[in-house]
């Protein structure tokens, strides 16, 4: 028997009988589930999750559902597929063993997987303060139990709410207070909302929106303590500035923490940012040594882009688990002729202020911006980010249909700044800098981040040559 | 001019993994279709019947990054997808069952088909045990 036919039984068997573990029961966690099976996997499917509920989809938690209009757990993800899989909801990984290849789960179970799929995603950053963020109406949002929570408050009808960080989702959820007829104040340590994301130049755009909307933005300040009532409610912000707010309801928005904690001692490369993998979704161990059998997908997930000067590239978008968990799950039964590369184009909505916010690339790659098209006066416009004489991002502000444009420039690095439009030429096409924020001041940090060229930030072990 | 080249390379192979993601899209819209068509019949008192009685809400999910805001959706199921400003489209994902053949047709409609429907929507159903913990 040649070697290929006994590798080719390999494979066969691997798909009839195989072990898969999928730890993340969410948007990538489904996808990969059903893109495996899609495959022709018919082995044992495990799918892990913390929360109890079945994936559901989280992009809706911040508008409809805090609007009251859809309730917090009718998100429920569409199946494209059945997925035969044993599902474990409820019960989070605690650990795993790449020795004995076990994941080990709170409630003492060990599960066994042949090929291992990480997509534990992220949690919501909380409140500094302990004590504080215990009281009654401090809230963070990121799963459906907690846009349940934050929605009955907002219903009751709170004097005033104060959102703690202006990065899109703060932003999002300050959008929806106006429109219940709530008084709102945001409090940004950065002098621009969306300035992480965006730069200074578009976030003195979104700063303008917000107080259109009769939103009082408070932009170089940061919230030092948060003070309760008798009853253990929270009633009263404090400020940097020694401003003091009365305040019935306190949304911190800080962004996020990557969920590595259950991969200690595992020895894969997981560091703040998530844990590295090739463009192929294979996951590093802590030396940079590519491993065979774990993959990444989703939030949690970072892997060199070409398009990026090869750094690290960390992605908190809806489509980056759509698409990040499909290529996983096609190269977990593939060999290596037929593995693909996950390098998506970034992209991202959102909706706030009745504005559709989108864009394509890594604007924070930029260093300079220039608006290409439209009008920023009637908020109908869209900016292109530039590097080097290089295109490298977009946004739009209701300029959608335009995107897809600027993407196809940023895939073949067309040169910047772009060729004016035919028609609708905004009143000035001049370059300007972006204005991006040192990266060391402390603001919400942005959903698409270059991470460098390190694969973790723990020091590999230089092995020095035998003598 | 190396780096253009591997560039190159790099993204033609991403660009195959988008095509085989379109092609499945694709296969959604022809399902999203064939439901549509098949609801018609049900509404004409033909015998197929998606999902009919199974005492659920429908699940949809809407991809806005495919979704351009063209609302042709808007109109065909108002109480399901709405128009947030001039262009951002927001969503119930999980309608009343009472809203199924609405939102079946709203998904056909759509010139980028950017709405995803449950696969209970186009008669498949799950034989699995479904989501027991």
């Amino acid at each position: 028997m040649s070697t290929a036919t006994l590798v080719s039984d390999v494979v066969t068997s691997f798909k009839s009988s195989g072990r898969i573990v999928i730890v993340g029961a969410s948007l990538a966690g489904l996808r990969g589930a059903e893109a495996l099976r899609n495959a022709g996997f018919n082995g044992k499917l495990t799918i892990i999750g913390d929360e109890p509920h079945e994936p559901y989809d989280r992009p809706p938690l911040s508008k409809q559902v805090l609007k009251g209009w859809v309730p917090a757990n009718h998100t429920t993800l569409p199946r494209a597929r059945e997925v035969d899989a044993e599902w474990r909801l409820g019960v989070a990984a605690t650990g795993l063993d790449r020795k004995t290849k076990t994941v080990r789960l709170a409630n003492g179970d060990e599960v066994p997987y042949d090929r291992l799929l990480i997509a534990t995603g992220v949690r919501s950053r909380p409140w500094f303060n302990k004590v504080e963020a215990a009281l009654e109406g401090v809230f963070t949002i990121r799963t459906s139990d907690d846009a349940g929570r934050l929605q009955a408050a907002l219903a009751a009808k709170p004097r005033r709410v104060l959102i703690v960080g202006a990065g899109f989702i703060g932003s999002e959820m300050a959008s929806v207070c106006r429109e219940l007829g709530l008084e709102v104040t945001v409090a940004e340590r950065a002098d621009a909302p969306l300035v992480g994301a965006l730069g200074g130049v578009i976030g003195k755009i979104a700063a303008e929106m917000q107080r259109d909307h009769g939103v009082d933005l408070r932009l170089g300040v940061s919230v030092e303590a948060l003070e309760g009532d008798a009853a253990g409610h929270v009633r009263r912000a404090r400020l940097s500035d020694k401003v003091t707010i009365d305040v019935d309801v306190v949304v911190a928005s800080l962004g996020s923490i990557r969920n590595i904690e259950w991969l200690e001692g595992a020895g894969l490369a997981a560091g703040f940012w998530g844990v590295a993998c090739d463009a192929g979704c294979r996951a590093f161990d802590v030396s940079g040594v590519v491993t065979d059998s774990i993959f990444v997908a989703g939030d949690i997930a970072r892997a060199p882009h070409v398009l990026y000067e090869y750094q690290f590239l960390s992605l908190e978008h809806w489509d980056n688990a759509v698409f990040g968990a499909a290529v996983a799950a096609h190269n977990m039964v593939s060999l290596e002729p037929d593995r693909r590369p996950h390098l998506p184009l970034p992209a991202f909505w959102s909706g706030q202020f009745g504005v559709n916010i989108k864009g394509v690339g890594v604007q924070s790659f930029g260093d300079e911006v220039v608006i290409a098209q439209g009008s920023v006066k009637e908020r109908r416009f869209a900016a292109v980010y530039g590097k080097r004489g290089r295109i490298v991002g977009a946004v739009t502000f209701n300029h959608g249909k335009w995107l897809q444009y600027y993407g196809a420039l940023i895939e073949r690095s067309a040169s910047f700044p772009p060729p004016p439009p035919g028609y609708d030429h905004p009143a000035d096409m001049k370059p300007v800098p972006a204005e991006f924020p040192d990266p060391r001041t402390p603001t919400a940090l942005p959903t698409v981040v270059l991470t460098g060229h390190d694969p973790t930030d723990r020091a590999a072990e230089f092995q020095p040559r035998r003598r | 001019m190396e780096t253009t080249g591997r560039m190159k390379d790099s993204y033609l192979t991403t660009m195959k993994g988008a095509q085989e993601y379109n092609d499945w899209m694709i296969e959604f819209a022809r399902i999203n279709v064939n439901a549509a068509f098949d609801s018609a019949q049900e509404l004409c008192g033909s015998e197929i019947a998606i999902g009919k009685g199974r005492g659920l809400n429908m699940r949809i999910v809407v991809d806005l990054n495919r979704c351009q805001g063209y609302a042709q959706c808007v109109p065909l199921a108002p109480d399901v997808l709405k128009l947030h400003g001039e262009e951002a489209l927001m969503y119930d994902p999980n309608p009343d069952d009472s809203q199924r053949q609405r939102v079946l047709r709203a998904a056909a409609s759509c010139p980028v088909q950017a709405i995803m429907v449950d696969m209970h929507d186009k008669g498949v159903h799950d034989k699995g045990k479904g989501t027991a913990s």
